[in-house]
């Protein structure tokens, strides 16, 4: 009542609810309101100016069941802006800001930023140059991302876009990123799962959860890519690296198209508004690798979902998200019911900065194997012909399903880059070649193993010193008699 | 017509008014179908009041209400709307105000504005003195209890001057 009353006679422009509509409210009066701009009820609600008319505002309001008609509202004259605080930190908020954890109100000192602001501009970018760790390693090695690249993750329902992007939250939490995870039009259960990962990977106090569940309305849905992103500025202006997943933005789209059919816009391509490609490409413009005015590198890595029906990428939504990232990572449905995780189809995704910040290594490595996945792709569909293959087929074919077996990766293995490259290195050097496919597997679960226990530390520090695929090849050449040892040694 | 609503409208000065005025309209849209052999100030005879009767019947006999009930109909729809469209004005004061003091707001605004207004009175005696004010979507606090905030404790017991 206080802020009402103190706004409404710092700008003296006074309005009325006059109509009611879900969460849209209709006001008269205020004169000089703006769009995107704060007001207020005389009982403390806050909406945002969505549309204006000649006589007639209309305003997304966040709990319409409080609001009745007739009820006075005065303007801010600032745009709408939440809450920050350093203490969102292994928090769940709304994207009001609001704590939904059950755990008491968010302590320490808070900033009030607005949740739509400008993206930065050209001078202050600086070029994708480091490679993000998502410790997937399919992406890590054919799509790579680097800090502060904008890459979509598409695919259909249950693909595992959630695991991967929790993998990859996990991966640069460790490394001390702050990692915020939006999820919008989310079911509670799926944020339990999403929470108890985290929880479970010791990684929760460096990740904000923002959630806006099915069951609050469409305007809280709809904020909630905005209120990520302000949330995801405020530590990177504090000069942090920020890693946001947008969960998903197809679904934002759904909410915002709810809202704009209710206040009566023109419904366009799949009735959705017009400016439903400006709404989301404004928020993912603002990720990015910027510099500081202290010279520091800084960014906000941002990995919007986008959900697919039967692998159709070619929807207005999924089209527009194409557009406004730098590639993207396809779950492929088909790849997923052959049994193959993460269903990743590294041959439909792309990473268009991703590939400028690998090492000489990283990219001789990626170039071999995406040869051999090729050339095993060909041949496979010889192989079922039934005809006599040679010697040399059958090698290529033994490559090509050995190379599937270690691209697989369970949902809670996270593979750091030094580990993918022995990995690889080992396969390279030939030491699974004459070996069956079950025994591999049954080696690479003991390297999983060994390596948590810090056995391959000597390896692990090695390895990063690697130039090329010949030193490498070397190298691995050189541990192979202790790895025997390790693996094979009785018990 | 304008002239005739503009004259009907000079009479109504506060929003009680106003309510009243649409009340007793609507009244006539339900009779103006019914015994059209008899005046329309007759039929409602006890239904409203009788200044709003007698207002009905110099217009009735001036003709400038028209004779038959659909026009008769449209004539109270159009009034309605002109009536509706009326700006009002919000206006807190702490006292309870006269008859002549409404009259002279009104004419003010009416001399300011070259416009109408219906006043939407509320007394409150917590403002002291002064008006807050609410028109056409501004707002203006004019009371006489926001500028004794402003003095401090000494200025208000020594009369507004400040002794050292």
């Amino acid at each position: 009542m206080s802020d009402f009353r103190s706004y409404l006679e710092k700008t003296g422009e006074i309005g009325q609810i006059v109509g009611l509509s879900h969460s849209i409210v209709y006001i008269s009066g205020l004169p000089g309101l703006k769009p995107g701009e704060m007001i207020i009820t005389e009982n403390g609600e806050k909406g945002i100016v969505h549309g204006l008319g000649k006589e007639i505002a209309e305003v997304l309001m966040f709990e319409p069941e409080k609001l009745k008609v007739g009820e006075e509202v005065a303007r801010t004259n600032k745009p709408f802006q939440i809450p920050v605080s350093q203490g969102f930190l292994g928090r769940i908020i709304d994207p009001l800001c609001r704590p939904i954890d059950g755990l008491g109100p968010v302590f320490g000192e808070k900033k009030y930023l607005s949740i739509q602001r400008e993206a930065p501009g050209i001078t202050r970018r600086v070029r994708v140059n480091k490679p993000l760790e998502t410790g997937v390693m399919v992406v890590d090695l054919l799509v790579p991302v680097g800090y502060g690249q904008r890459e979509l993750v598409i695919g259909d329902a249950k693909t595992g876009k959630t695991t991967f992007l929790l993998q990859a939250m996990v991966s640069q939490a460790k490394e001390g990123i702050i990692c915020i995870y939006v999820g919008i039009g989310k079911e509670t259960s799926a944020v339990k799962i999403v929470e108890d990962y985290l929880k479970e990977m010791n990684v929760f106090d460096k990740t904000v959860m923002v959630i806006a569940t099915s069951e609050n309305p469409s305007t809280i849905n709809y904020l909630s890519p905005f209120s990520g992103m302000t949330i995801a500025e405020y530590f990177r202006d504090r000069g942090e690296k920020v890693l946001i997943i947008f969960d998903d933005l197809t679904s934002h789209a759904k909410f915002y198209r709810e809202i704009s059919l209710l206040v009566k816009r023109v419904p366009g391509r799949s009735s959705y508004p017009g400016d439903i490609f400006h709404i989301q490409a404004a928020v993912v413009e603002r990720a990015g690798n910027i510099k500081t005015p202290d010279n520091k590198e800084v960014s906000i890595t941002a990995l919007p979902v986008a959900e697919t029906l039967e692998n159709d990428i070619s929807g207005y939504i999924q089209t527009n998200l194409m557009a406004m990232t730098d590639g993207h990572i396809f779950f492929d449905i088909n790849v997923f019911r052959e049994g193959k995780r993460p269903a990743i189809n590294a041959f439909l995704s792309v990473s268009r900065v991703g590939n400028q910040t690998k090492t000489p290594i990283d990219k001789a490595l990626a170039g071999w194997i995406k040869r051999k996945l090729v050339e095993y792709q060909r041949v496979m569909g010889l192989s079922q012909f039934g005809v006599e293959l040679s010697l040399e087929t059958q090698k290529l074919l033994d490559l090509g399903k050995k190379l599937e077996i270690l691209f697989n990766q369970g949902p809670k293995t996270i593979i750091p880059r030094s580990l993918q490259l022995f990995l690889f290195g080992l396969i390279f050097f030939g030491f699974w070649e004459d070996k069956p496919q079950n025994v591999m597997k049954v080696e690479i679960d003991e390297i999983l193993k060994k390596y948590k226990e810090g056995v391959f530390s000597e390896v692990e520090s090695e390895i990063k010193k690697i130039k090329n695929l010949e030193e490498l090849k070397s190298f691995i050449g050189e541990i192979i008699p202790k790895v025997k040892k390790i693996l094979y040694l009785p018990l | 017509m304008k002239e005739v609503f503009e004259e009907l409208v000079k009479k109504i000065i506060t929003k009680e008014d106003f309510l009243l005025f649409i009340e007793e309209i609507n009244l006539l849209e339900q009779v103006v179908f019914k015994n059209i052999e008899v005046p329309l100030w007759k039929r409602v005879k006890g239904k409203v009041r009788e200044e709003f009767r007698n207002e009905l019947q110099k217009l009735e006999k001036e003709g400038v209400i028209p004779a038959s009930p659909n026009q008769q109909f449209s004539f109270f729809d159009e009034l309605k709307n002109y009536l509706q469209k009326i700006p009002q004005v919000k206006l807190e004061i702490a006292f309870e105000p006269s008859e002549d003091f409404l009259l002279r707001i009104k004419k003010w605004f009416k001399e300011e504005n070259h416009q109408e207004v219906i006043l939407d009175i509320t007394v409150n005696p917590k403002i002291v003195g002064g008006a807050i004010i609410e028109y056409q979507g501004y707002f203006r606090d004019f009371s006489l209890v926001k500028e004794m905030d402003k003095l401090t404790p000494h200025q208000i017991l020594v009369g507004g001057k400040h002794y050292e």
